[in-house]
């Protein structure tokens, strides 16, 4: 008899508790739900690929998920590094930033980082995996481009074209090669798999090629044009896009390894609707999410499972950038900047 | 030397087509020298940039030292850098960046009649010699009064020895006193060279001083054409005889082949057979053939009151109310009547004009 | 009582007049001192620091000695002078004859031409230049493969990629602005010296070399200094015709300092290659003022008798209309049939039978997919306010330099034209920090107007260089007839020399205001979500690599530019009377 009391009363406790915990479990989402009706509104940067019309798609499902009603400001990309700069610069005058959620890429995060200027969230305990937090809980990948060569179809033939990296040191390119200033491509390999040696002269032998210098739209138009006829790196963002799908620019797929930044969200410092802006940065990482960022960015994540970046990485062997590989990456752009010539120092 | 026939220039504007000169004839002798005289928008102006090509005329036909320069509808037009003339411009257009010598040698140096390099300097030294102003060589054409722009103006144009030489109211910017100089060296400069000479200007004082002949234009006509004391004493209508010197006016009526009525009586002037009784006229007189004299118990002649003097110095400006009607008298030297007086006025009969 | 000191009041107005122009022009000189001095002090202290904007830290000259111990910094350096020089060359040989016949002959067609001149500017110069690059790359270029099929010649006959090509495409797009500055002083140019000079005999061709060259001397050389200026700071051509040569200018290096692929604008850096641009520009403005004072002897207006006469051209008016066409070819059809080509297309080809069976008006109907009315709006503010605010500064400045004997005029005048020795993006950087680190007093930063302020310092130096161009020309005797006949400094200047004037500043208030529209540099500097225009949107769209989107945009651009200045050009003639340019 009296165990069957003491037992009761352990299962009523027990009632009482488990509701008590589940809502504690809940606690850290609904919270920033509350807040972010508070806040009402987010100031949202991200590469202009993404258009107004896909800004306001993303609100729209963000809302809808969320039971909110928040207003999405889409500012687009100019120059993320100039804007980067920017955030840098209001921080150091002790001045809020224009944006509460920036996405952009792991390289510019990487300086956020370096400057202390994320406003770090426990992403994790939102349900954000935790492979795709980076930079002390600064920032969350959720999309990645892919970096190979690429060439124009119509002007080297699928046998023809390079194979592999020190494919685009063959001669027969001579005088026919681009390379656009994204020196961090390289930087990547040089930070990843390959070291600073063996990337450092595989730039410098490139440069015997007689490249064509170019900003990464005028590259590929270049490519197009057939000015030349193979790039030396090339991101998905111009060859994938719904508008330019029927053009005759594709990648070396043989090539490997396969570079993928990653677009990146992070709250900078002080921002002035920061619950909004974690929110929208675990929700990025939705399947929801990722098929309507690659609907008009074109991109998806490598680390969620069925995107369509995901079945690409299958097999593969990528570069991905870690934080401490900032730094490096950082240095080794610049230094290739000036070997390529994009620089006069 | 230059023959112009039936010439004719129209400007077409938003506002309609406006006549510049409609129908020009004249004829300019060797050596003569004929002055444009008008007020602003006459035509003179015009008439005298079609004779230097820089105007291109609508009809009619110009001719210089005998060759055709101009006939539109034989569609020929002779450029001015290609005629035989020299120009002075208003403005006096000398070339800021060039001094006096250069100036008048341009002409030698870069013009149709181009002279061997060492004749250049003794021209241009003649012709600066001739306006007086030698000495002034060096002279940057920036430093130069508006008196000496205008003699180096006249230089540059009389040392190609052209044919023709045209004068675009070239005193109109002097001051008075220089003007009336310019005037008499002008006329010796002229003269003393032989050029046919057209002179275009709106000062009537300097148009009788400086021509053989005198044009009168008005409107784009020419209305009279004549030698100055003949514009001046036998004024063909109304127009020439109140713009050549000053004139009386009194309206009047004809009365008879020699009477016209008019405030100041019936007056037994010769009347032109052309105009029947009846016909309205103005008659007009000049102030310097009204006489003037102490009212004395005569009662022959009319009475006026002094309403006004102005005394010049080597004349006297009058103005005398005779029966309500204001003339001028200009008489020589001072007369003892003053404001208020009553005057004798006498009113010489062949003195006076009848105009319809 | 009240009469007595209605008459203190007056006598005391009277008196203050005689000082109120040393007051009026120390209050424009302090205005422009503090407009200019400013930025530019920021631009300097930048150069003197090693760290970001705000973060302050030591001065130092570790950036010039980075910039200046490298031998690349050297070979860069006479690029750029070459590539400036050869700009300028071109610039006039195009600009000083298509000046003289549209302002000075009875050349058919003017209005359309001027129409056609100021909208060349729309064309983005990317689009342009890839237009060139159409025709005259080695590899794909058609005029090549051309020549190679007629002459079967295994080498390209043209070569775009070199100094000479770089100068020939930048210089063919500087010439409206040249012809807009040298167009105000041609206008007010007494025509009676050249008429004497055909009066004397002298052939139409010497009168041109001989009188019209050397009096309009100190504009020209003034249009020469402003354009090398200029061609020294411009990026886009070097950019897309210099990179892939690898022939780096000044512009170049500024960019890639300000534009790193990863970490952190170098701003220091900036700051030390702009120091030359300063220099330069300093020695070169002072320059200018001293042509200025020598110009100003060649006053040649009289109040009397001025109508710019037309010189008939006869028979050699169809080698001038060729001249013009080849002109306008160059400058605008061509550029302009690129960009229809290329908004009709998937994606940018060349004209092959493939291509042409990929035409379709796509890119049209989809522009609104990408960007929204606000653009739209902000610059059309732009293209409104920049040049009214331009203008005005610029006419009261050109006034005191030109007109009066203020003492320290020439001051007035060589701050006026410093701005154009400041990189643009530097200028930009030194306000945004400036707007930022004042934004509670000033509440700028981030609006429409920051920029249209940017813009506006620029160009006052444009708009002097034009309103001198005028002033210089107009005859001191017309401002003393009217003061003589009693009216006041103020009416004197509102009722004579304004009306005279007025064209050449009606042309320039045009093309600033298309220099508005299209700039680039400092609106992307400045630029935030609220204040976007559309070079800037275009500049994104060119990024992606969506020519045809931005080339379906340039289009329609082009044709409603060409609708508005030709509808702005019939009402000012209408309105104005002779003094439009059309004639």
């Amino acid at each position: 008899m009296k165990s069957l009391q003491r037992l009761s009363i352990c299962f009523f406790a027990l009632l009482m508790i488990l509701p008590a915990t589940k809502r504690g479990f809940a606690a850290p989402i609904d919270d920033l739900i509350s807040g972010a009706k508070k806040e009402g509104t987010i100031e949202f940067y991200a590469p202009s690929t993404l258009t107004p019309q896909g800004a306001q798609a993303l609100g729209a499902a963000f809302n809808k998920k969320y039971g909110l009603n928040v207003k999405l400001q889409f500012s687009p990309s100019g120059n993320m590094t100039r804007d980067i700069g920017k955030v840098v610069g209001l921080g150091a005058s002790g001045l809020p930033p224009e944006w509460d959620l920036m996405v952009v890429t792991d390289a510019h995060h990487a300086t956020l980082w370096v400057k202390k200027m994320h406003q770090p969230f426990d992403y994790k305990s939102i349900g954000v995996d935790p492979k795709m937090i980076q930079y002390d809980n600064g920032a969350v990948s959720f999309a990645n481009q892919f970096v190979l060569p690429a060439y124009n179809k119509k002007l080297v033939s699928a046998s023809d074209a390079p194979k592999t990296w020190d494919d685009l040191l063959n001669p027969k390119w001579k005088g026919k090669l681009g390379v656009s200033s994204a020196t961090h491509h390289m930087a990547r390999l040089a930070a990843g798999p390959w070291g600073e040696e063996k990337t450092t002269n595989f730039v410098k032998a490139l440069t015997k090629q007689e490249l064509i210098l170019g900003r990464l739209g005028e590259i590929y138009n270049r490519l197009l044009l057939g000015e030349i006829v193979v790039a030396v790196s090339l991101s998905d963002s111009e060859i994938k896009s719904e508008k330019n799908k029927s053009a005759p620019v594709v990648f070396a797929e043989a090539v490997s390894p396969l570079i993928a930044p990653a677009y990146e969200a992070g709250v900078p410092k002080n921002a002035a609707h920061p619950k909004v802006a974690y929110l929208m940065a675990a929700y990025l990482t939705t399947q929801e999410a990722q098929k309507i960022w690659e609907k008009y960015a074109g991109q998806s994540s490598a680390f969620i499972p069925g995107t369509t970046a995901y079945k690409y990485v299958q097999k593969k062997n990528v570069v991905y950038m870690t934080q401490d590989q900032a730094e490096m990456v950082d240095r080794l752009s610049r230094e290739y900047g000036k070997i390529f010539g994009f620089s006069g120092l | 030397m230059i023959t112009i026939r039936g010439l004719r220039k129209w400007f077409d504007s938003r506002r309609g087509r406006v006549e510049a000169l409609r129908g020009i004839d004249l004829e300019v002798a060797e050596k003569e020298f004929c002055v444009l005289l008008g007020p602003s928008g006459c035509g003179k102006t015009t008439t005298l940039r079609c004779v230097a090509g820089l105007e291109k005329p609508d009809a009619g036909e110009l001719e210089i030292a005998g060759v055709l320069a101009s006939s539109p509808a034989r569609r020929i037009h002779i450029p001015t850098e290609k005629r035989d003339i020299g120009m002075v411009f208003q403005s006096y257009a000398i070339w800021p960046h060039m001094n006096v010598f250069n100036n008048v040698a341009f002409p030698l140096i870069k013009g149709r009649k181009k002279i061997p390099k060492d004749q250049i300097s003794h021209k241009v030294r003649n012709a600066l010699k001739l306006v007086q102003l030698d000495g002034l060589e060096d002279r940057p054409a920036t430093d130069l009064s508006g008196g000496q722009q205008q003699r180096v103006a006249m230089a540059r144009a009389m040392v190609t020895e052209p044919k023709l030489l045209l004068m675009d109211e070239p005193l109109s910017n002097l001051d008075a006193r220089l003007r009336e100089q310019m005037r008499v060296e002008l006329r010796k400069i002229t003269k003393a060279v032989g050029v046919t000479t057209l002179y275009v200007t709106h000062d009537q004082a300097e148009a009788l001083s400086l021509g053989d002949k005198v044009c009168v234009m008005h409107d784009g006509e020419i209305l009279q054409m004549a030698p100055p004391h003949e514009v001046y004493a036998r004024p063909a209508n109304l127009f020439v005889a109140q713009f050549v010197g000053e004139m009386n006016f009194v309206k009047g009526k004809v009365a008879g082949s020699a009477q016209v009525e008019c405030p100041l009586g019936t007056l037994p002037v010769q009347v032109p057979s052309s105009l029947s009784a009846g016909s309205s006229v103005t008659l007009a007189i000049r102030p310097e053939h009204i006489k003037l004299s102490a009212k004395d118990g005569s009662g022959a002649s009319l009475v006026g009151a002094v309403s006004s003097k102005n005394y010049l110095g080597d004349a006297a400006l009058l103005e005398v109310v005779v029966n309500g009607v204001t003339l001028m008298a200009k008489l020589v030297g001072d007369v003892e009547l003053t404001v208020g007086d009553e005057a004798a006025v006498e009113l010489p009969v062949h003195r006076w004009h009848v105009f319809p | 009582m009240k009469a007595e000191a209605d008459l203190g009041v007056i006598g005391r107005v009277v008196d203050v007049k005689a000082h109120g122009l040393g007051l009026f022009s120390s209050g424009l000189l302090a205005l422009l001192i503090l407009m200019v001095g400013v930025p530019l002090v920021m631009v300097v202290l930048m150069s003197l620091r090693t760290g970001f904007p705000g973060e302050g830290g030591a001065l130092t000259l570790a950036n010039f000695v980075a910039v200046y111990s490298s031998p690349g910094t050297y070979k860069v350096l006479l690029n750029t002078v070459l590539f400036a020089l050869g700009t300028v060359l071109v610039t006039l040989v195009f600009a000083v004859p298509l000046v003289w016949l549209l302002n000075r002959t009875d050349l058919p067609l003017k209005g359309t031409i001027y129409v056609l001149m100021t909208v060349g500017i729309l064309v983005p110069v990317f689009l342009r230049t890839i237009a060139w690059i159409l025709l005259l790359s080695p590899r794909i270029g058609l005029v090549n493969q051309w020549a190679r099929q007629l002459f079967g010649m295994d080498h390209p006959l043209i070569s775009l990629y070199n100094i000479p090509g770089m100068a020939f495409i930048q210089g063919v797009s500087f010439v409206p602005s040249a012809f807009f500055m040298l167009a105000a002083a041609y206008r007010t140019m007494d025509p009676s010296l050249e008429e004497a000079a055909y009066t004397s005999g002298v052939s139409k061709f010497q009168t041109f070399l001989r009188i019209n060259i050397p009096i309009t001397w100190p504009a020209i050389a003034g249009v020469m200094v402003y354009l090398f200026m200029s061609a020294i700071a411009v990026f886009e051509v070097p950019a897309i015709i210099g990179f892939p040569a690898r022939i780096l200018v000044l512009s170049a290096l500024i960019f890639t300092s300000t534009n790193p692929p990863t970490g952190l604008p170098d701003y220091g850096l900036a700051g030390a290659y702009g120091a030359v641009m300063l220099i330069a520009g300093l020695a070169l403005a002072y320059f200018y003022v001293r042509l200025v004072q020598h110009g100003k002897k060649y006053t040649v207006i009289t109040g009397r008798g001025y109508r710019p006469r037309q010189i008939s051209l006869g028979r050699w008016k169809w080698p001038a209309l060729a001249f013009v066409l080849l002109y306008l070819s160059m400058e605008v059809f061509i550029p302009f049939l690129v960009l229809v080509w290329a908004s009709l297309l998937p994606y940018l080809q060349l004209p092959t039978a493939e291509a042409f069976s990929q035409i379709s008006f796509n890119n049209y109907e989809t522009i609104f997919d990408f960007v929204d009315a606000q653009p739209f709006i902000n610059t059309a503010i732009l293209m409104l306010a920049v040049p009214t605010g331009t203008m005005f500064l610029s006419v009261l400045v050109s006034w005191i330099v030109v007109r009066t004997q203020v003492r320290f005029r020439g001051s007035l005048d060589t701050i006026a034209f410093l701005p154009h020795a400041i990189p643009s993006i530097l200028l930009a950087v030194g306000l945004g920090y400036l707007g930022l680190a004042y934004r509670n007093f000033f509440p700028v930063y981030g609006t429409i107007a920051i920029i249209a302020i940017a813009h506006t310092i620029t160009w006052i130096a444009y708009g002097t260089r034009t309103t001198n161009g005028v002033m210089i020309q107009v005859h001191r005797e017309l401002e003393e007839a009217g003061k003589v006949a009693g009216a006041s400094t103020l009416r004197v200047l509102g009722r004579i020399v304004l009306p005279l004037v007025a064209s050449g500043i009606f042309n320039s208030w045009i093309w600033i205001s298309m220099l508005s529209y299209r700039e680039v540099t400092m609106a992307l500097t400045l630029g935030t979500r609220k204040n976007l225009v559309i070079s800037t949107i275009v500049w994104q769209f060119w990024g992606n690599g969506w020519v045809p989107q931005v080339a379906a945009l340039g289009v329609l651009l082009v044709l409603f530019a060409v609708l508005v200045v030709g509808i702005l050009k019939i009402g000012f003639s209408r309105f104005g009377g002779e003094f439009g340019s059309g004639n």
